[in-house]
């Protein structure tokens, strides 16, 4: 198993939280990530950096500083009072060694590992386009942008990028099938 | 086989289904036809699918057989049509087209196959349709083979299916047994067809058929006159089995055709009844027509001669005596005094035309009555075979009412061919002709008729009904199409089908003789290897008379030679 970047901290059937132990270490928006043992894969769906401490508000530092880096320097408590976290769309599990596209019977348990899936893993799990479902059924507000990002992603994981983009624009147009202008919206971003 | 539908590469001979179907029942009806989904990763797009063509469904219960009447192009999303996506991504255009975007075929589930090829069962009517998501493929040669049945000596080979190689035949007995009908508007094949359809009626060898050839163009040669080629006749292809007759002997013998009778008309031949008939060619009103009642009462049998010999005073006498109107009886006098330039019509005719011709209709001989010039004349040609159908008819009825005495057999079925049908058949004069008579009584008195036709609109609807099979080439006018299809299930979609034949070499096909409506590509007619393969057909030659010793290839190659040279 790849080094893990985060640690679940909230879990739920589809969806999981974890933190970074980095700071600003996330993983990409749309990228896809492997949970536990077995594994529960999820495509990182909304990164946030906030106070570990919410009774502790982020104050302005900077003034006066000449860039960015200068600031975490000048105020290097601010690595320790600020934390990356994310939250992951639940789109498949491992059963008997093998990738499924279903939702795993248990969420994962808190503080499982969070790793980034290898390109081939990613090549591999997104040969079925099932997941694409998930992704379009998930009601969040930013639902179209992860997904253009989740396509990005999987198309720079293979060779044949653009035979996968045509691929997954025909499934993702057989989801929603009453929706053109979304399908097309998704497809014209997803190669820019 | 081929099959316009089939990509290249692909499978489906031997009546096995293709591995991936075409698409997928999606709904429907039994009378409307069911809706195939076009498989939006399928090889067959919505272009390589014609209308008229043939679809095998694959059922739970059953393999349907159908015809595409209908294609349609359909969306998921009504907003595709106020903002298609950009036809210049071909991304979203794949990702669009086939998902969102699809074709629907519509196909007329007309018959039920066993689900096994090769099954003893046979095909049957459907009376059900194939089940939700039932797979369809383009059907292939064996299945058209089981629905249309195999060339032998009851199956006549007409043509292939649109975009096959494979044979649609018609049953041949089915054909007979009922009048049928040939129509298209002019230029469209229709000679050429029925000349394929008097060619297949000769080597069914249960029927004979009397042609009144109109244009002089089935009994020894004819013309093409879209290859600019001459075209054998019957005579010339079956001399032994064909008896020409005709009215004009020197035009018969300009055109190299040596006819073996030629017919002359008693005066004393003709009926009012004929004369009723031809009341719109002569221009004549009801009260003149029917003033030939008057003259047949008084005069007796040979009233058209005496007549004919009256003038001036004699007429006035004549009208005053009948109690009809002067003024019309001259205009009879003067319209019958056409028939003095009818060279076949003779005052004292002891020979009766019609009894020759049965007596050749008896010894299982073809007939066909070339008109010569006279079949330029309308009047002439319905006068002249209404009078022999109707002495013909007569006589046939007699035998029939003799062998079901028991005094004889059964005459031997009878097709009579007449060009111009809506002349004979038309609603005002069809109650008074013998063709309607015919049409009507089908096959109770082994005599049927075969109408050829280009203005069917004009054909009596009731006669219309009885025409068992209907052979349609392409019309335009809208009344035609109507009549031609009235009566006939699931004519909406036939119309479609209709609307598109090609203007050459193709028909609808539907009625008795097919198990179901086919649009053919005929085949063709024409060439040497045509005459070769018209001669070679299954049974063909059983009253022709080999030489001894002679193969039947030997005596086929021999034919072909003399024919040729």
């Amino acid at each position: 198993m790849s080094q893990p970047l985060a640690e679940v901290i909230g879990s739920d059937s589809r969806l999981i939280t974890a933190q970074c132990y980095d700071l600003y270490c996330s993983p990409q928006l749309g990228a896809l990530v492997k949970v536990g043992a077995p594994k529960v894969y999820a495509v990182v769906q909304g990164i946030r950096t906030e106070p570990l401490d919410p009774g502790r508000p982020v104050l302005a530092r900077g003034r006066g500083s000449e860039s960015l880096e200068e600031v975490y320097r000048s105020n290097p408590q601010i690595e320790r009072l600020l934390t990356t976290r994310f939250d992951a769309l639940i789109v498949g599990h491992e059963v008997d060694g093998r990738s499924v596209q279903l939702l795993p019977p248990l969420p994962p348990p808190i503080h499982s590992f969070v790793c980034a899936c290898t390109p081939d893993e990613v090549a591999r799990f997104t040969e079925n386009l099932d997941f694409y479902r998930f992704l379009l059924g998930s009601g969040q507000p930013m639902a179209d942008e992860v997904i253009v990002a989740c396509l990005r992603h999987a198309a720079n994981c293979r060779a044949d990028s653009d035979n996968f983009i045509k691929r997954a624009g025909q499934a993702i147009a057989s989801e929603a099938v009453g929706d053109s202008v979304r399908v097309a919206a998704i497809l014209r971003r997803a190669r820019l | 086989m081929t099959n316009g539908f089939y990509p290249s590469g692909s499978g489906g001979d031997g009546g096995l289904p293709f591995s991936v179907p075409m698409g997928a029942v999606v709904g429907g009806s039994l009378t409307e036809g069911v809706d195939i989904r076009l498989n939006p990763t399928g090889d067959i797009l919505i272009e390589d699918v014609k209308v008229g063509t043939f679809v095998t469904i694959r059922g739970q219960r059953y393999r349907f057989f159908g015809v595409v009447t209908d294609l349609e192009l359909n969306s998921s999303d009504a907003r595709l049509r106020h903002a298609p996506p950009d036809s210049g991504d071909p991304v979203i255009m794949e990702a669009v087209s086939g998902t969102m975007a699809y074709g629907v075929v519509s196909v007329l589930p007309n018959m039920a196959l066993p689900l096994v090829s090769g099954s003893d069962e046979r095909p049957v009517a459907a009376k059900t349709v194939p089940s939700h998501f039932s797979p369809a493929f383009p059907a292939t040669g064996a299945d058209v083979a089981a629905v249309f049945g195999q060339e032998d000596e009851r199956h006549f080979w007409i043509g292939a299916p649109l975009d096959m190689d494979t044979r649609v035949c018609l049953d041949l007995d089915n054909l007979v047994r009922r009048s049928f009908g040939v129509f298209g508007k002019s230029g469209t094949g229709k000679t050429f067809l029925t000349r394929l359809l008097l060619v297949g009626i000769l080597q069914g060898g249960d029927a004979s058929s009397l042609i009144f050839d109109m244009h002089s163009e089935y009994g020894w040669s004819g013309q093409d006159s879209d290859r600019d080629r001459q075209v054998k006749g019957l005579k010339q292809l079956f001399p032994s089995r064909v008896s020409t007759f005709t009215l004009d002997e020197e035009s018969s013998r300009r055109r190299g055709s040596s006819p073996d009778e030629v017919v002359r008309i008693g005066y004393g031949e003709i009926e009012p009844e004929d004369i009723e008939l031809l009341k719109d060619n002569l221009n004549l009103s009801d009260v003149a027509a029917s003033a030939a009642f008057n003259l047949q009462q008084r005069l007796g049998v040979n009233w058209l001669a005496e007549f004919l010999q009256r003038q001036g005073a004699d007429l006035g006498e004549l009208a005053e005596d009948l109690g009809v109107n002067r003024a019309a009886l001259g205009a009879l006098h003067n319209r019958l005094s056409r028939f003095r330039r009818f060279p076949f019509l003779e005052e004292a005719n002891s020979h009766s035309a019609a009894a020759t011709i049965i007596e050749h209709l008896e010894r299982g001989k073809h007939v066909v009555l070339e008109f010569g010039r006279y079949g330029r004349d309308l009047s002439a040609y319905i006068l002249v075979s209404n009078l022999l159908s109707r002495r013909i008819h007569e006589r046939y009825v007699e035998l029939k009412e003799e062998a079901e005495g028991g005094q004889g057999g059964d005459p031997r079925p009878l097709v009579i061919v007449i060009e111009e049908a809506h002349r004979f058949l038309s609603p005002s004069i069809a109650s008074q002709t013998t063709f309607a008579n015919i049409a009507r009584e089908l096959r109770k008195y082994n005599v049927t008729l075969m109408v050829i036709d280009q203005r069917p609109g004009s054909i009596d609807s009731e006669v219309m009904s009885q025409l068992g099979t209907r052979f349609t080439c392409a019309l335009d006018n809208e009344r035609d199409i109507e009549a031609v299809l009235s009566g006939t299930s699931g004519s909406r979609q036939l119309r479609g089908v209709l609307a598109r034949l090609e203007e050459k070499q193709q028909a609808l096909v539907f009625g008795h003789a097919v198990p179901m409506p086919v649009v053919v590509h005929t085949r063709e007619y024409g060439t040497p290897e045509s005459y070769a393969q018209l001669m070679e057909r299954v049974g063909v030659g059983a009253s022709e008379a080999g030489r001894p010793g002679e193969t039947r290839e030997e005596r086929v190659e021999r034919e072909i030679n003399e024919l040729f040279g």
